[in-house]
């Protein structure tokens, strides 16, 4: 545990496990740790990369596309290792979408049980953020 | 559940069918200390929370579904409360993380 910098879960003498030594505080466990391409559930951002073609696919995700996709934050900022998601719309490289992962990713499906953990769900027209910043559209690929 | 603070909203018109009719707002998840904790999230807001507030989410699928009543809505994000004050055991007040 200690080699990821993540605490250990037995804090010493009275410590709530939140002031141990080293630990992060974390309210919602140490997303660190999920393996490389995972995204804890909720509904993320995220800039379509291009497009990726598989001629042989397992009978459910026949027909749709498949799309690289690189998460970002609010702000389009890239944050984190790209992925490839189920694209139930047509969203082109460049735009500004955002996708759901694990069991919900199935759902906009034919097939509610296919096999995906990653889809995209909508795209992004604007996001207005609190102290007046608003982004309209697709952020330049590398925005700051 | 997890304690975060709305920043914004998002504005979406090409989206899943299933989640058309619903305000989203852009939120960033807190640590005990108040300070932000990963990456902004999309949510939908089911209890009329405005930017600046602190809010209670479930990042659950099934309850999603619950919630909205709509089987196949393929949202894991959802507002489901306005937090008006945590309260703490006395000196056992998480504090921010040294740099």
């Amino acid at each position: 545990m200690s080699a990821k910098g993540i605490a250990s879960p037995v804090p010493p003498e009275n410590l709530p496990i939140w002031q141990a030594p080293g630990a992060r505080l974390r309210a919602h466990g140490p997303v660190d740790s999920l393996p490389r391409g995972s995204y804890s559930p909720g509904v993320h951002f995220a800039r379509v990369l291009g497009s990726l073609v598989a001629t042989a696919k397992i009978e459910p995700l026949r027909g749709y596309r498949l799309a690289w996709i690189e998460p970002t934050d609010a702000r389009g900022r890239p944050s984190g290792e790209p992925l490839v998601a189920v694209d139930t719309g047509q969203y082109g490289p460049g735009e500004w979408v955002y996708f759901v992962t694990s069991r919900e990713a199935s759902l906009p499906l034919r097939d509610p049980f296919c096999a995906v953990d990653a889809a995209i769900v909508g795209k992004v027209d604007s996001v207005d953020l609190e102290n007046g910043v608003s982004t309209a559209g697709a952020p330049a690929a590398g925005a700051a | 559940m997890i304690l975060a603070r709305v920043i914004g909203s998002l504005t979406s018109s090409d989206k899943d069918p299933e989640l058309v009719g619903y305000k989203m707002l852009v939120v960033q998840p807190l640590a005990l200390d108040d300070s932000p904790d990963g990456d902004e999230l999309i949510a939908v807001d089911r209890v009329d929370a405005g930017v600046g507030d602190k809010v209670l989410i479930v990042k659950e699928g099934n309850a999603a579904r619950q919630i909205t009543g709509r089987d196949k809505v393929p949202l894991q994000a959802i507002v489901v409360g306005v937090v008006d004050h945590v309260d703490w055991l006395a000196g056992r007040e998480p504090q921010a993380e040294a740099s």
